[in-house]
């Protein structure tokens, strides 16, 4: 049994839409990732899955279970971190978190040594009041909460977002426990360089759709790279090496910008021919690689030839 | 039962202000009786002042100010029960709407507990709260007269005073609750049910007022609980209590209905 199944899921609000066409299989026990950039309807697909929002047609399954008719039930077995997060304006870090845990059943004693093993991890100040928490920490306490009740499925909206890049490492540290343990985790990013490193499989979703699902290893065997050019001299070189997929020349030809997804140490050895001024080399964002690599090129090509 | 106990929580300190100062103006107001007894005369030809129909507004015509009961459902009563419809109001539509407002509803709504549990349980909170709040200004009320009235008079009718508002904070009360699922930012459910709280108290006066505007009486719920139509009969008219719980599921039961069916707005 799969632990997210989608099929034609679609969310309309009136004419506005939330999602056109989500069909995606989650296998328990997996780490899957949920990319696209902002508004391509990663949140409404999670919102449905929790039944915070009606499908407008379209069926989903998590757990096996229907989100609509069985949601309580389902919800019994999920840790969910929304996108943006808000707690009650009096409560402190801990009573909240056991509030929470307090849906699920766990004996106090229980709930006391989870949430000081977690936040422990996450280095939260349980006496702190929620209210008066950075965006950061604020995420953190979602995370907690998500994970409490150690859940047979993680659903996490942006898990990353605000958190800074020891805390990210420490949180895929957490869910690769988790994962471990059997957990299935399920989780949205706009970034793709987290998917790639964490993932088992991604999705990715544009527009509303899934353009593409997708084995991470596929994807890994290409880094995407943007690559920024300064010359000395109006050269305008021409560059044969493989993997270029797209490229912008400046009107006075002495800077180039390409996005670059094939093996660098071919690039490297190209543009040792030149004359540099300067070169740096980026992680693209994501909607420049769908921009110009999903939308160009046929859906079987891939990333592959690099 | 986890939610119950929240929103108990939360309300508690508002529930403690609003039920200490309606209690206390309630002792307050009372103490102002046996001066006000002293010159029943002058007030009595004070009161002949006004047009009749303001003082039919206000029950005037069929209690006097210068006996205890009289004075407390002139007086007394339309403070508690008109501020009482306030607390209730904003009690009511923000204990729905703060969800929404806050962001907190998607933590809420992932939780294993039902649509339904979750409302039952925030209605529970606030006809918890509510029945405190009318307790503790009964027991003022009781007090008052304890402290201040020297004369007799009849505990059971203090009592039917006392509990009557209830019915209308109630009634107000659901209606915010029902308010909140369309306005669910707080301020402008706040607005929305205070507004429904004080027009049909103005609506109820003017129906008073006016023999034209009459059948106006009926739209507005303090006019199910009128202080001296309590005094006159002695009871609580159960055909116009039960009329107000009407409303009261009436108003829950769609509010229920449709936040089953709902999107969060968030």
């Amino acid at each position: 049994m799969p632990a997210i199944e989608t099929v034609g899921l679609r969310k309309f609000y009136g004419k506005a839409r939330g999602i056109e066409d989500v069909s995606l299989t989650v296998d328990e026990g997996e780490i899957f990732g949920f990319i696209g950039p902002n508004g391509a309807g990663k949140s409404t697909t999670i919102r449905v899955l929790l039944n915070l929002i009606f499908p407008t047609a379209g069926e989903a399954r998590v757990l096996g279970l229907d989100p609509v008719t069985e949601g309580r039930a389902i919800r019994a077995q999920i840790g969910y971190l929304p996108a943006e997060v808000g707690y009650y304006e009096d409560m402190t870090v801990r009573s909240l978190l056991e509030y929470s845990a307090g849906f699920y059943g766990m004996d106090a004693a229980a709930t006391r040594s989870r949430i000081n093993e977690l936040c422990g991890a996450f280095e939260l100040d349980t006496k702190r009041n929620t209210h008066a928490l950075s965006s950061g920490n604020r995420r953190k306490v979602g995370i907690v909460a998500a994970l409490l009740h150690r859940p047979k499925l993680l659903i996490l909206d942006e898990p990353t977002g605000s958190l800074d890049p020891l805390m990210q490492a420490r949180l895929f540290e957490v869910l690769g426990e988790e994962n471990r343990r059997g957990t299935t985790v399920f989780f949205s990013s706009h970034v793709l360089s987290e998917v790639q490193r964490f993932c088992h499989r991604v999705a990715i979703i544009k527009d509303g759709r899934v353009i593409k699902v997708e084995e991470v290893s596929t994807l890994r065997a290409g880094r995407f790279q943007k690559v920024r050019i300064a010359l000395t001299s109006a050269e305008r070189p021409t560059l044969s090496v493989a993997g270029i997929v797209h490229q912008q020349t400046s009107p006075d030809g002495q800077h180039l910008e390409l996005l670059y997804n094939g093996n660098i140490n071919e690039l490297v050895r190209e543009l040792a021919q030149l004359d540099l001024a300067s070169l740096s080399l980026e992680e693209p964002p994501l909607e420049e690689v769908f921009m110009h690599y999903y939308e160009t090129a046929p859906a079987d090509a891939g990333p592959k030839e690099a | 039962m986890n939610i119950l106990r929240r929103e108990l929580r939360a309300s508690w300190r508002t529930l403690l202000a609003w039920s200490l100062i309606i209690g206390l103006m309630s002792v307050m107001m009372m103490a102002l009786f046996p001066a006000m007894m002293g010159t029943t005369q002058d007030l009595e030809e004070f009161i002949k002042l006004f047009p009749p129909e303001m003082v039919k507004a206000f029950g005037m015509d069929r209690m006097s100010f210068g006996e205890p009961m009289g004075f407390f459902g002139t007086e007394v009563y339309i403070i508690v029960i008109l501020t009482g419809s306030i607390f209730a109001a904003l009690l009511g539509s923000g204990i729905l709407a703060k969800e929404e407002d806050d962001k907190t509803v998607e933590f809420l709504l992932a939780k294993p507990v039902s649509r339904s549990s979750v409302l039952g349980q925030k209605i529970l909170a606030f006809v918890l709260v509510l029945l405190a709040f009318n307790l503790v200004v009964a027991m003022s009320n009781f007090l008052g007269f304890a402290l201040f009235v020297k004369e007799p008079y009849s505990a059971a009718t203090l009592a039917l005073l006392s509990a009557a508002p209830f019915f209308a904070h109630l009634t107000f009360a659901s209606l915010g609750f029902l308010s909140a699922l369309f306005w669910t930012r707080r301020r402008a459910a706040y607005s929305v049910s205070i507004g429904v709280a004080i027009g049909t108290w103005a609506i109820g006066l003017i129906s008073l007022i006016s023999d034209k505007l009459a059948a106006l009486r009926w739209i507005s719920p303090y006019r199910y609980v009128e202080a001296a139509d309590i005094y006159t009969s002695g009871r609580l008219e159960p055909l116009n209590i039960g009329l107000l719980l009407l409303i009261c599921g009436a108003a829950l039961a769609l509010a229920l209905a449709l936040y089953r069916r709902r999107d969060i707005t968030v």
